[in-house]
């Protein structure tokens, strides 16, 4: 009877044992696995974008006031999409994802978000204290403003920087941050 | 004797009762943990962070295929083009560009490159493009690049104002003479006098309006058109590599 007991224990161990190391190693391998699935999403995705050709820099900030809130801006205005800038990219902004303003892809942004910014742009007069801030992130800024030309991008993200400015006190080095991270002109950046 | 067999069997069924179950419950737990992880894993799978703004980071790339850009109409090629290459060649690239356009400037030497490279089948034709909005300077540069035409100088002042301009609205208009006159113009004072009447503001404007109707969204914007009339749109900046897939193609589409 105990040499059955002993012997049901160390079956019962056994299928434990086993179904420990595994279940630890389906869990491994999936640990290992999810960082190569986001890649390979990502990849997909810039495949996508980097066709796309909505965000276009002729007409400047009126071509947004244009469009139906529905539609996004996609793709790089100028130059071909960079695999490695994009990546870098989304990584960077991945610090702001807790507030809601800031998009998370420069290159897939909603006509809607960029018209309420250029709307809030327009409407918004900085204080003294506050246009310092900006003045000091353009200088700070690798294109020197919120974009290298005054096309859409530059005066959505104006005015992104204004309401961060005003409503949420961001600083001159986040401002210049999100603005660098948010480059959508394509082609490679050092960032 | 009865009871005893009874007993016997109730000894013999016991042993597998205990381990099935184990095993059993053991194959439930590893398929809910792998079931399980798989959908943590099919979730992180999609980039997050874009809900804040109703970004479809997930959705975005479900089109197989992006829409494939089209080209609209162009102006045949006039006497009034500037065309750099033989007239003969088998394949022509329409290029529309802004002389204060940052990636307009980059994308000059590509040009230049692929001519290098084909000097016998590629030939380049360039119109004018300024987006005003954008870069104030750049249909009075345009115009000026027409005035050193006239002196058998288009080319070369280009060149020269792609070469030194920090682009953006970053040269200083008053240095077009000097800079003309670097780019082999004999005769400044025409070429000053041809400036300032703005002889060639209609033309540059011309050739906006074919960018426009040629489809163009920003600059650059170029158009391969291949031997048999085909013709391939080339937006933006595109590295050396990508054109001169494009060329290749045109080339063999007789």
């Amino acid at each position: 009877m105990n040499q059955k007991i002993t012997a049901i224990l160390l079956l019962g161990g056994a299928v434990a044992l086993i179904g420990y190391f595994y279940v630890d190693s389906r869990g491994a391998l999936l640990s290992d696995l999810q960082p190569k699935l986001a890649q390979d999403a990502l990849a997909a995705r810039f495949e996508y974008l980097s066709g796309q050709g909505t965000n276009a820099c002729g007409g400047g900030k009126d071509i947004v006031k244009s469009l139906s809130g529905d539609a996004r801006m996609q793709g790089a205005c100028c130059g071909a999409m960079s695999l490695h800038s994009y990546e870098e990219q989304i990584e960077g902004l991945k610090k702001y994802a807790g507030n809601a303003l800031i998009p998370a892809d420069p290159y897939d942004v909603p006509v809607s978000w960029a018209q309420a910014m250029i709307a809030y742009s327009d409407a918004t007069v900085l204080t003294p204290g506050q246009q310092a801030v900006y003045d000091k992130a353009v200088e700070m800024s690798h294109e020197k403003g919120p974009c290298c030309c005054k096309c859409w991008h530059w005066y959505a993200y104006e005015g992104l920087a204004k309401k961060l400015i005003t409503e949420y006190g961001f600083t001159v080095e986040q401002i210049a941050e999100i603005w660098d991270l948010s480059d959508a002109c394509g082609g490679e950046h050092a960032h | 004797m009865t009871n005893e067999s009874e007993s016997t069997t109730k000894q013999t069924s016991q042993p597998f009762g205990v381990p099935v179950a184990i095993v059993i419950a053991g194959a439930l737990i590893a398929a809910a943990v792998y079931f399980g992880g798989g959908k943590v894993s099919s979730t992180s799978n999609q980039v997050a962070g874009s809900a804040n703004t109703g970004n479809t980071l997930g959705n975005a790339a479900a089109p197989a295929q992006p829409a494939e850009p089209t080209v609209g109409e162009i102006r045949e090629i006039i006497s009034e083009d500037h065309v750099r290459g033989p007239q003969n060649a088998k394949v022509t690239v329409v290029e529309y560009s802004d002389l204060e356009c940052p990636f307009c400037k980059r994308f000059h030497p590509t040009m230049q490159q692929l001519l290098s490279e084909y000097p016998n089948d590629v030939r380049w034709v360039y119109r004018h493009a300024p987006l005003v909005q954008l870069h104030s300077k750049a249909p009075k540069e345009a115009e000026a690049t027409e005035c050193a035409g006239e002196q058998g100088k288009f080319w070369e002042l280009t060149d020269k104002i792609f070469e030194v301009t920090p682009a953006n609205d970053g040269l200083n208009l008053d240095d077009l003479p000097k800079l003309a006159q670097e780019a082999g113009v004999a005769n400044i004072q025409q070429f000053q006098s041809c400036l300032d009447s703005g002889t060639y503001a209609q033309h540059v404007q011309d050739d906006l309006t074919d960018a426009q109707n040629a489809g163009m969204r920003g600059t650059p914007y170029s158009v391969v058109i291949a031997p048999n009339g085909e013709k391939f749109p080339v937006s933006g900046a595109q590295p050396y590599a990508s054109v001169k897939q494009i060329v290749d193609k045109a080339l063999a589409a007789n």
